[in-house]
């Protein structure tokens, strides 16, 4: 983790990237944050890329877990209409996604990718919620 | 069959004083390939023009067009075309490659040539200050219904405004609504949902 941070701020540090180093960064990318690298006409995307990183190394002490869920392009989704809360694939956790699973069972075709048991998942989840809710009452 | 429509005027024909209208286009926008659109999974709301899902399928992302200058997306209309039994629209969207290259030829001009599109371009005027749906005029949708393909590509070597790149025009034909639009509960998921467009889900 130190040396792949140390490796960030150095990408980070140099004015400008060669080849090998931007392809350096979209692997890092996908590493770190579970995403692949979106090349953008900003010149600054792969600068943008290091620091997205690093603060998420800093924040989380870790890469994000490879996650289960995955939306479709374009999907947002939300728990309830016009929550302030939207999670897309860049928010998005295995626990989001069951949760809002449970509560949208037919919005099944929203997800790219998600796992061929997720209806004993979410059912699963459900007990564990319900069996901890009774243990706290 | 399906109930009689009933095309009828719903609301009054006024100026919204507290939001005035705006023209214009912002300088980004995004095209999609029509056939990378998953449309199973997209929905529209309960209002009949505004899509709220607009859904790619596993592994297809949108790409992203620009265009700078005070008139982006200059040419960009709709326009009205009285039919025999049924009334429909014609979408015209415009766009500048400021680019030329082998690169640029097979990978954006070529699919543009034969393609089928779908545009999003987000307009100057968002609506923002509704008592509802704040926001819900920002993204409208071209080519939804039959699909934006190309009516002119143009390279002129001394082109004033080209500086030599290329002058793209894409239509839709026989649409039957004036204007359809992307929303999905704000401005703010609906232009998460935009980003997430150009951003494949990795499979």
């Amino acid at each position: 983790m130190k040396e792949l941070k140390e490796r960030l701020k150095e990408l980070g540090g140099k004015t400008s990237l060669s080849l090998s180093e931007k392809q350096e960064i979209e692997e890092k990318y996908e590493l770190v944050l579970d995403m692949k690298f979106r090349k953008t006409s900003c010149s600054d995307c792969y600068k943008d890329a290091i620091i997205e990183m690093y603060s998420y190394l800093s924040t989380h002490g870790k890469c994000r877990d490879k996650r289960n869920y995955k939306l479709k392009s374009g999907v947002v989704i939300q728990m309830g209409f016009g929550s302030p809360d939207f999670y897309t694939n860049k928010n998005l956790t295995d626990e989001i996604a069951e949760k809002y699973l449970r509560k949208f069972p037919d919005n099944e075709c929203f997800f790219a990718i998600l796992p061929t048991d997720w209806k004993e998942r979410i059912k699963n989840e459900s007990k564990r919620t319900k069996q901890k809710k009774q243990s706290e009452d | 069959m399906a109930n009689t429509c009933d095309y009828l005027l719903k609301q009054d024909i006024a100026p919204d004083c507290k939001d005035p209208i705006v023209n214009g286009v912002e300088q980004r926008g995004v095209i999609i390939n029509r056939k990378d659109i998953d449309f199973g999974a997209s929905k529209f709301t309960s209002r009949s023009n505004v899509i709220e899902t607009l859904a790619l399928l596993s592994t297809k992302k949108a790409y992203e067009v620009v265009m700078y200058g005070k008139t982006p997306f200059t040419g960009t209309n709709t326009t009205f075309v009285a039919g025999t039994y049924q009334n429909s629209f014609t979408n015209t969207v415009s766009m500048v490659v400021l680019d030329n290259g082998p690169d640029v030829c097979e990978n954006v001009i070529d699919g543009l040539a034969n393609g089928e599109f779908v545009v999003i371009l987000e307009n100057k005027y968002k609506g923002l200050n509704q008592e509802a749906n704040q926001g819900d005029a920002a993204f409208q949708v071209y080519g939804w219904y039959q699909g934006l393909s190309a009516t002119e590509i143009t390279n002129d070597k001394y082109s004033e405004e080209t500086d030599g790149g290329w002058l793209v025009n894409l239509q839709e034909t026989k649409a039957p609504k004036s204007g359809v639009f992307l929303y999905k509960t704000s401005y703010a998921a609906t232009k998460a949902a935009i980003e997430s467009l150009l951003q494949a889900a990795g499979v």
